[in-house]
């Protein structure tokens, strides 16, 4: 798998590109320590997955968030997965709704960090519990059934609210499987419909959550 | 023996509590005072001035002075009663000292404006922005002027009485004109100084915590680089205190979210354990809080040192229940092969919860243990 890792202080970087290749199955094709040189490399070498820091230099000062935007159309050949020390909301929620493919944070293991690229790349999200939990506050964690077309994209059914509780509660997929009886693609179904929702509900519940964090 | 600060007390008060609060800084009967106050009142409305002058100047206050015995506290009735009993005596008094000397509508006026200039120009609400407190003054030196003019020409015709009133506040107005563009750019100024050493204090906030606590820190990092051990935990306790301190909320009270992932952080710093804290929702502490802290914390406790990393704690605070998972990914337990003398679980977390009205599931994970604590809300 091609990867390209972008973030702004050297030693974490050398860092990651360690981890990987101490994992193995990851060819680091380029990095990067700002948002343009970012956005200039991935769009030059397009690789499978793009690891990238949420704050960085450069830009008009959105930092990975603008790099994601700026690469959109590349999608699906190539993913993001953001990583960064801070799991504030307001990080983790800004890179998401640009298009990113899901989020770690900085003190994972090398081989959760290859899961989740892996993850990444087949097309799937890298939910860490902490998105999850970000998630559920988000929406509301009380909710009933979608019934009403219209509020498709404000409110999460029943069913993914199971879904990304027990992923907030530390389950892989595989357990989230198991313990509601259906499959791991089922399971990845309703975290993508998830992600879906967090990146283009613009209204109720998500935007008012967001203003009150001060969240783009 | 301190003398207790000269205040308006809620308690005890008949009418606006100046008499008590007298008593109370002198430490006499509040009935002598009273009868002073009574007495002076006679004395052309002498005490009725004085009184209404230290209604405005002395703030009120709720609290009780400590050596205060009973207190005579007559309810709203009796007080309102007491009230009309002395508006009567006053209506009374004036008109059998009308014969004495002559009250004129001019005298009662004047007197309302002088009490209402200085009500508003002397006392102040806290709080309240620089343009509303300018206008308060403003008027209140207003109605002051108006009241000594009327005064001055109390015995004169109305119309004269007017125009008077109507020139001076004309002079007054002008002169507020001439002084505005000064004032306005002495009020900017004091304005803009104000938000720059309110924003230098806030700088120099953030260096001290920074220099007490991350530099400190990272000195001791450097010094143990030996021992990585060390150095991660170090490491966590410092991310985690530097994570509150930019993103918590200020305030005492500690909601219940915030006391779980304090809880979580005491426990990640006691057995060097790396705790993933996620909770979501809000909710306020209730009779059952304690209880749900610490046997969460027990299990919390249990989790970290009998089983393995990672240790993660799951909680979801809603209106009618609080929720906790703590999971691990140990070599798990049986319950019902824990030893009677063992008491942990079964006193510390079963116990506890289901006198709270809660229920306590363990279940058994690969790999690893879950137990999940819930209590409802707004049960006994």
């Amino acid at each position: 798998m091609r990867v390209i890792i972008v973030d702004d202080h050297p030693l974490a970087r050398a860092g990651m590109v360690g981890e990987l290749t101490r994992v193995g199955g990851f060819d680091i094709v380029g990095e990067a320590y700002d948002v343009d040189s970012a956005i200039a490399i991935t769009r030059e070498l397009t690789p499978d997955v793009v690891l990238l820091d949420v704050h960085m230099p450069g830009g008009r000062g959105s930092g990975g968030a603008e790099v994601v935007r700026a690469c959109a159309d590349l999608y699906p050949a190539t993913k993001f997965l953001a990583i960064s020390v801070s799991d504030a909301a307001r990080d983790v929620v800004a890179v998401v709704r640009a298009g990113a493919r899901g989020y770690v944070t900085k003190d994972v293991t090398g081989e959760k960090l290859a899961d989740a690229l892996r993850r990444v790349a087949d097309g799937d999200v890298a939910f860490s519990a902490r998105l999850a939990g970000f998630v559920l506050d988000a929406f509301g964690a009380e909710a009933g059934d979608v019934t009403d077309r219209d509020d498709e994209l404000d409110r999460l059914t029943a069913r993914e609210q199971e879904v990304m509780r027990l992923i907030a509660r530390g389950m892989a997929y595989k357990e989230v499987a198991s313990d509601l009886y259906i499959s791991i693609k089922t399971v990845e179904t309703h975290v993508s419909a998830v992600l879906r929702k967090l990146q283009l509900s613009n209204r109720h519940e998500l935007a008012r959550w967001a203003a009150a964090r001060r969240i783009v | 023996m301190e003398r207790y600060p000269l205040r308006r007390p809620r308690s005890g008060r008949i009418v606006t509590g100046v008499c008590q609060g007298i008593a109370d800084h002198l430490a006499v009967n509040v009935w002598i005072i009273r009868l002073i106050f009574f007495a002076l009142g006679f004395v052309r409305f002498v005490g009725l001035l004085i009184y209404m002058w230290l209604t405005i100047a002395v703030p009120a206050s709720d609290d009780v002075p400590d050596r205060v015995g009973k207190r005579f506290s007559p309810s709203i009735r009796t007080r309102l009663l007491s009230l009309a009993a002395l508006a009567l005596l006053a209506a009374v008094s004036i008109v059998i000292f009308d014969s004495v000397f002559t009250v004129s509508p001019g005298i009662v006026l004047s007197i309302v404006c002088l009490v209402a200039g200085a009500a508003l120009a002397w006392t102040n609400i806290g709080g309240s922005s620089v343009r509303v407190q300018v206008i308060r003054l403003l008027s209140g030196i207003s109605f002051l002027v108006i009241g000594v003019l009327i005064f001055a020409v109390r015995d004169e015709e109305p119309r004269t009485m007017i125009a008077s009133v109507g020139v001076a506040l004309s002079v007054l107005a002008i002169a507020v004109l001439a002084m505005w563009p000064a004032a306005a750019r002495m009020l900017r100024e004091l304005d803009a100084a104000r938000r720059e050493s309110a924003s230098e204090a806030a700088r120099a906030d953030i260096a001290a915590h920074l220099h007490d606590s991350v530099l400190q820190t990272l000195t001791l990092i450097r010094n143990s680089s030996a021992n990585p051990a060390t150095v991660t935990r170090l490491a966590r306790v410092q991310e985690r205190q530097l994570r509150t301190w930019l993103y918590g909320t200020k305030g005492d009270e500690a909601s219940l979210p915030e006391a779980f992932q304090a809880m979580a952080g005491e426990v990640e710093d006691l057995y060097g354990v790396e705790i993933e804290f996620v909770s979501v929702g809000d909710g306020e502490r209730d009779e059952h809080s304690r209880a749900l802290l610490a046997a969460s914390r027990e299990a919390l406790v249990n989790a970290v040192r009998h089983g393995s990393p990672p240790v993660s704690v799951y909680a979801e605070f809603s209106h009618d229940a609080t929720d906790v998972f703590i999971r691990d990914h140990g070599v798990g337990f049986d319950v019902d092969a824990i030893p009677d003398d063992r008491h942990g679980v079964r006193d510390s977390i079963l116990a506890r919860t289901e006198r709270h009205g809660g229920t306590v599931t363990i279940k058994k994970r690969s790999p690893g243990t879950e137990v999940h604590i819930r209590i409802p809300r707004g049960q006994s």
